[in-house]
């Protein structure tokens, strides 16, 4: 059996369109995972009674078990309870909310240590000239802070964009999904999931070079030369 | 007028303030020398509240807070009141020159961008570094960054300026530059208090010497008195360690 790159090139149109579905949802996810974690890192950083625990639970959770066994336990464990209560949420929104709540643990780490390796000294010319905590933490620390988070972040929303092929299996039609139907379709599975593997890759390799420009302009930010 | 009542501090159970009254005259420079670990920059961070003592007063002009019942709102009273130089510099690193000077400025003192401008700019020419307004600090020397760390606290017109070891990590050779630009602002009448290790700046330059010794102040009075006639054995023996070294 050969290799049909006639086959493989035509699906690449289909790729194309429902990859428009795995990037609603990586940035979507990407957007509230972050902001969610920005939350929780200045809540830990801040040591704040109670919630700062609360959330190094919710890390140590989400961050220790698997996004597959989350998405089923959510989507047909959880929802199904609540159904009498909330409107009917669709799959597309159960694997949002997921995703998001899963990488905004591990991004919540990438901003608490990059917070912390920025030097105490900051903080404290900051407050001794009256400048209260959040002010000093929005305009000294986290600037500084997200130029380190960044390399670790953009792992972050990488992982996001692949872990959004598992969502298929609660029923989302996205990349992945397409790539199983057409493959069967012609029993072509070789060049089905070849073709969605290097659609995978161009997109996290404009991430790629996405983060490299942001570094570069991050660098400039506190003048470092090129 | 500053005056500090009974303050104490310790970290675990360590006493490192034992009780220290200090009262500071508009316009007095008063420098504080001692061992190390004896407590000096603990003390400022204290004037400061960076750290919060466990007990004691604070009373800057009319403004007096009893240290074990300080609100948030006390603090932040004291913090814009007082102004502190460290010994690291602490320049806000994603900050230019000028904008170091400005942030306080336009964040604390809500003064609009154009009027703290044109005042980070005065500041800058009077510490002399206007050159490097656009620089950010990591492309300056240590001393240029300690001059600008200073201008950075003179705009803010603080009660009282608090110089925690402004030399101690600066290259032997910018020592002098910090040092003249704090000599030009003794002159100009500011309030200063300085824990330093530099002991003939402090004999030129201040009007009053503190020796400070575990916690408390040993021997205090006129600078040229305390540090050329010390009457305290154990201030005797400091200056004579350090003199020897010189």
């Amino acid at each position: 059996m050969n290799f049909d790159f006639e086959f493989m090139f035509r699906i690449v149109p289909i790729m194309l369109r429902y990859s428009t579905v795995t990037l609603k949802l990586s940035f979507l996810a990407i957007l509230l995972g972050l902001t969610i974690s920005l939350f929780i890192a200045i809540v830990i950083t801040a040591k704040v009674p109670i919630l700062s625990k609360i959330f190094k639970v919710y890390i140590s959770f989400f961050r220790g078990t698997p996004l597959m066994a989350q998405l089923f336990c959510f989507y047909f464990g959880i929802l199904p309870l609540l159904s009498k209560f909330v409107l009917k949420v669709s799959s597309f929104q159960a694997a949002l909310v997921i995703l998001s709540l899963a990488s905004s643990a591990y991004m919540a780490e990438s901003l608490r240590a990059a917070i912390s390796s920025i030097h105490r000294g900051q903080m404290e010319a900051a407050q001794s000239i009256g400048m209260t905590y959040m002010q000093a933490m929005i305009r000294i620390i986290l600037p500084q802070a997200i130029k380190v988070a960044i390399p670790t972040l953009f792992s972050s929303f990488i992982n996001i964009v692949k872990d959004t092929s598992l969502v298929f299996a609660i029923g989302v039609k996205e990349m992945m999904a397409t790539a199983q139907l057409e493959g069967a379709s012609g029993y072509r599975y070789l060049e089905a999931y070849v073709c969605v593997l290097f659609v995978y890759w161009g997109i996290t390799s404009i991430m790629g070079l996405a983060q490299k420009r942001i570094e570069i302009r991050l660098g400039k930010s506190v003048g470092e030369t090129l | 007028m500053i005056r500090l009542k009974n303050i104490q501090k310790r970290f675990g159970d360590l006493d490192v303030i034992k009780g220290i009254d200090l009262d500071i005259n508009n316009g007095e420079v008063i420098s504080i020398i001692g061992p190390s670990g004896t407590g000096k920059s603990t003390l400022l961070r204290c004037m400061n509240c960076l750290e919060i003592a466990d007990q004691g007063e604070i009373q800057i002009e009319d403004y007096s807070v009893n240290i074990s019942k300080i609100t948030n709102k006390d603090k932040q009273w004291i913090r814009r009141n007082t102004a502190m130089v460290f010994q690291g510099f602490n320049l806000f690193n994603n900050k230019t020159v000028l904008q170091n000077i400005t942030e306080g400025l336009i964040v604390v003192k809500k003064m609009k961008k154009s009027e703290a401008e044109d005042r980070a700019l005065k500041i800058l020419k009077d510490v002399d570094i206007l050159e490097k307004k656009d620089n950010y600090p990591s492309s300056l020397s240590g001393g240029q960054q300690q001059r600008v760390a200073i201008g950075r606290a003179l705009a803010l017109e603080p009660k009282i300026l608090l110089f925690d070891e402004p030399t101690s990590a600066l290259d032997p050779e910018l020592v002098s530059e910090v040092l003249v630009l704090m000599k030009a602002l003794a002159k100009e009448k500011r309030t200063m208090l300085i824990v330093t290790h530099e002991i003939n700046f402090a004999r030129n330059v201040s009007d009053r010497v503190c020796f400070m010794d575990q916690g408390i102040i040993l021997e205090e009075g006129a600078a040229k008195e305390i540090i050329d006639n010390p009457k305290n054995e154990r201030t005797k023996q400091f200056l004579n360690a350090i003199r020897y070294r010189e």
